[in-house]
């Protein structure tokens, strides 16, 4: 029965209201669940690595050719087991850290190769351990912050700097303190938002300019009214100038996909993720495309993985 | 009462060709994993088709640190083998330390 309904209500709107946006499958495995995975991008090579299978929290690691659509095995991640971490790069270098291996929060970090397929250890975090934190890398520094410390959720920033591999305090994050948040990168500038503390969602939206390590408050996320834009658990990506904010965790799982337009700080609705709704999937793009995929909906990890055409219409066959 | 054996008789005869018949009703696609080895630089290394579409490929061991390709063709073919028959069975295609420890792959030193 709520099938025919579902059917009825996507027939209805069918004409001028469609949303713009077209989900493509890509090469998966069937039986590769992974939720809470951390992922980087170095080139046109996504990579994903740790997260959670329902059963075992996992350490390997698979790089994603974008060009030719398949998979290969990369190096075991030398740490403990984990989901919930970060991944971010830095000028051609991976590093993924911080997490919850299923009793505690961590705080350990370590660089990836790709030229040499190795991982090392870097310099722990100088603060709190922590789990679903937000990290990004831009203009050779990487910069992590929010998150859950196994008591509170915070809104602390840190920058970690690879030439000396060491963390100092960024100060002047003036968001509140959240788990769970998205960002997504623009030219020079990331921008932070979603995210959820004490069951509720954040709806505040802030850029990081990271030629200043300024943070400026943009429009918030319920604006305007027919906004249904924060979520937490989410993913945030980038494709040719335009940033998104999909899927993730709003009572229940979504599908929803907003696009962000940095010239007038709006936000327009695009085509629902096609597969099942999720939380907790990740992302790569490498500014022109973007993968959505993994992640989970209440207990059933998923699989699957798909890229996003924002500009083209949706076709279900593809 | 004759009824009911002519219905119970149909019905084991549209079971035994759906039997007989490979491939109906299930998901044929799926299973077809096909292992190839390759030369790469200083070695082997294998690919994973599905049908003709190229789902893996690895050019060296993996999970092991550093890009170290397989020392022979034999060990390739037995972690390729590995791989594709996961996938046939549904599962995760990730291979661990503790396999290619217990095939005996040999790991180049350097």
């Amino acid at each position: 029965m709520s099938l025919t309904v579902l059917f009825l209500t996507s027939c209805s709107n069918d004409d001028e209201d469609e949303d713009l946006g077209n989900w493509v499958d890509r090469s998966v495995f069937d039986g590769s669940p992974r939720s809470g995975a951390s992922s980087f991008t170095i080139g046109n090579t996504g990579y994903i690595a740790l997260g959670y299978d329902g059963d075992d929290y996992l350490n390997s690691v698979w790089a994603y050719d974008m060009d030719g659509d398949f998979w290969s095995q990369k190096a075991d991640f030398p740490g403990v087991a984990r989901n919930a971490a970060v991944g971010f790069e830095i000028d051609g270098t991976g590093y993924v850290g911080s997490g919850y291996d299923g009793l505690d929060e961590l705080g350990d970090f370590y660089s990836y190769n790709p030229g040499t397929n190795t991982w090392t250890e870097i310099a722990s975090l100088s603060t709190t351990t922590r789990r679903s934190a937000v990290a990004f890398g831009i203009n050779g520094f990487g910069y992590f912050g929010t998150g859950y410390d196994g008591e509170n959720d915070r809104k602390d920033f840190w920058k970690y700097d690879p030439s000396t591999d060491s963390w100092s305090e960024l100060v002047g994050f003036g968001g509140d303190k959240r788990r769970a948040a998205t960002t997504f990168t623009i030219g020079n500038s990331v921008y932070l938002g979603t995210g959820v503390s004490n069951g509720s969602y954040l709806d505040d939206f802030w850029v990081f300019d990271s030629t200043t390590e300024s943070w400026t408050s943009k429009l918030d996320l319920d604006e305007e009214d027919d906004y249904s834009i924060t979520r937490s658990n989410a993913v945030g990506f980038t494709i040719s100038g335009y940033g998104y904010i999909a899927c993730g965790e709003f009572g229940g799982t979504a599908t929803s996909v907003w696009q962000y337009d940095p010239s007038d700080d709006t936000w327009e609705e695009k085509t629902n993720f096609e597969g099942t709704s999720r939380q907790d999937p990740i992302a790569f793009s490498n500014s022109s495309r973007a993968f959505v995929g993994l992640g989970r909906t209440g207990s059933l990890y998923l699989d699957d993985f798909d890229e996003f055409f924002p500009f083209e219409e949706y076709d279900e066959d593809d | 009462m004759k009824w009911f054996s002519v219905t119970i008789l149909l019905l084991l005869f549209i079971g035994l060709l759906l039997y007989l018949i490979p491939g109906l009703g299930t998901k044929e696609e799926k299973s077809d994993f096909k292992v190839q080895v390759v030369t790469t630089q200083g070695g082997f290394g294998y690919r994973i088709f599905n049908g003709e579409k190229i789902l893996i490929k690895q050019d060296f061991i993996p999970a092991v640190q550093g890009d170290k390709p397989f020392a022979t063709a034999k060990d390739a073919q037995l972690i390729g083998n590995l791989v594709a028959q996961k996938l046939s069975n549904s599962e995760s295609p990730v291979v661990h330390l503790k396999e290619i420890e217990n095939l005996n792959i040999t790991l180049p030193v350097n």
